[in-house]
């Protein structure tokens, strides 16, 4: 309009130390759009990141709308359904102050995704519940080189921690060894999801959501004194304490890389099988196996009706509805062991057998990810497999008030 | 017979404290272990699945990861140590 002053909407952000067109360039993965993530979204989305990528395979229930800036409204859930990460791409798109800006999202569990969201990230922000999603996003960082800024509540008290992309330095396993598993047999293995409600309150989901897009917004303008540290803060007590965290030598976390290795694509056809894969690699490469993503589950005996199953799906997914196929009973950790009890992590030669069968897609392979070769001198080199980012991730553009970019409302093909 | 060190263990939630007289090879999860079995009292409510506790040297403000032992975290004789825990809740 003529006449109109100009005004910078990122004065104050300037002043505060933010440079909108570093944060206008920059992609974060922010996974988890419960309580914590939206608020982290929001933070985000308002401040000015350009690209943000939110993943997460719940759906919202009525008890969520007191800690749940993106409730939905009886007619969005009605257009959008339920879903979180479908509904709070829609509504932090009209909250993106980036020119340009865009939101893709994915109503999947991130290990199902691969690993192209964090490849195009420059920030990977933990915002999920459990140990062994937080567990697998830290490998999968060191694993491609992204740092890593998890948090996490407790009713009003917080925590937070940033882990370098350095493979040699910590990860979230150095302090958090046990992995709630398929196959684990220790108390700790029964599932952190099962022990009970987890007391959420809005208030340290505010304060721990702008906490963390901070720190993340910090990491993307290149200052990282918090790396390697975690925060303790109890937010009613004002009382907490900013700790260092050294690398734990003998955790069994991954704290190597592969970036340097093979930058070679392979095309992925994920309905084939995984053994085809295999023969392929050994046959151009002289690879003697592939190491999967995560362990799949070949065969566990129900500890309640004692029927051998055989899931055949991923531990992470196995984990989502564990329970016997048989009796209907949840699933509990099986002591049993021996050869009919099975999971497989590494594809060779030697466990096709347990393989037969199993699509790439089945074990846990997706588009554009680092596959992990075994050579036969038994060294871990990395591959990449071809694909794009919209090949498992929708994507919002944001709605500019001063242009005329149509939302595009009915671009979704949720993978 | 060992050269035990008295720690000083602080609550992660109230003003309570411990003291407690700790080997050197002890590492930080037997510690804990131990604060949380009866012969402490115990001084920690057991931990619930997927949120352990974790050791604090007050010192430094350096973590005491599971598998450290004091020894190799550096305590001495009378430190104080805090136990803190993360939140899992997202």
């Amino acid at each position: 309009m003529a006449g109109t002053p100009v005004v910078d909407i990122y004065s104050r952000s300037r002043l505060a130390g933010y440079d909108p067109e570093v944060m206008a360039a920059s992609t974060t993965l922010v996974v988890g759009a419960g309580a914590l993530g939206q608020n982290l979204v929001m933070n985000l989305a308002l401040a000015g990141v350009g690209h943000i990528l939110v993943v997460d395979f719940d759906e919202f229930e009525n008890h969520n709308v007191t800690r749940s800036p993106y409730f939905p409204t009886a007619e969005e859930a009605e257009q959008l359904g339920n879903g979180k990460a479908v509904l709070v791409a829609h509504k932090a798109a009209r909250q993106m102050t980036a020119k340009d800006g865009i939101i893709h999202y994915a109503s999947e569990p991130i290990q199902a995704l691969g690993d192209l969201p964090f490849r195009v990230s420059d920030v990977v922000c933990a915002a999920v519940d459990n140990p062994a999603a937080r567990a697998y996003l830290a490998e999968r960082c060191k694993l491609i080189g992204r740092p890593l800024v998890e948090a996490g509540f407790n009713g009003l008290e917080i925590g937070l921690a940033v882990f370098g992309p350095d493979a040699s330095g910590p990860c979230y396993r150095c302090l958090n060894p046990e992995r709630a598993g398929a196959f684990s047999c220790s108390a700790y293995a029964q599932s952190a999801e099962s022990v009970g409600i987890i007391p959420a309150v809005q208030t340290a989901a505010a304060a721990l959501g702008g906490l963390q897009a901070e720190t993340t917004i910090a990491w993307l303008h290149g200052r990282n004194d918090l790396v390697n540290r975690r925060l303790y803060f109890d937010i009613r007590k004002l009382d907490g304490r900013l700790a260092m965290l050294p690398r734990e030598p003998r955790c069994p976390g991954v704290h190597h890389s592969l970036n340097t290795n093979y930058g070679a694509l392979i095309p992925l056809q994920v309905d084939r099988p995984v053994a085809e894969l295999v023969e392929h690699l050994r046959a151009t490469l002289g690879a003697r196996g592939i190491r999967l993503p995560e362990a799949v589950v070949v065969r566990n005996t129900c500890v309640r009706c004692g029927t051998l199953l055989e899931p055949r799906v991923p531990e992470w997914r196995w984990m989502l509805s564990p329970r016997c196929s048989d009796c209907g009973g949840p699933y509990e950790p099986s002591a049993v062991t021996g050869d009919h009890v099975c999971s497989l992590d590494v594809v060779t030669q030697d466990t096709l057998a347990d393989a037969q069968g199993l699509t790439a897609e089945a074990a846990g392979l997706a588009p554009g990810t680092t596959l992990q070769l075994i050579s036969e001198s038994g060294d871990v080199l990395g591959l990449l497999t071809a694909g794009t980012l919209d090949d498992v991730i929708s994507s919002v553009p944001v709605l500019q008030p001063n242009n005329n970019t149509q939302r595009n409302m009915n671009r979704e093909e949720v993978i | 017979m060992p050269n035990l060190m008295e720690i000083h263990f602080l609550h992660p939630r109230d003003s309570h404290a411990y003291d407690a007289e700790v080997a050197p090879e002890c590492t930080s999860k037997r510690a804990l272990t131990g604060l949380q079995s009866p012969e402490t009292g115990p001084f920690l409510d057991p931990a619930p699945n997927g949120r352990p506790y974790e050791l604090v040297l007050a010192r430094n403000s350096m973590v005491i990861t599971p598998d450290m032992t004091m020894a190799q975290a550096g305590v001495v004789d009378g430190e104080v140590v805090e136990v803190r825990q993360s939140g899992q809740g997202a």
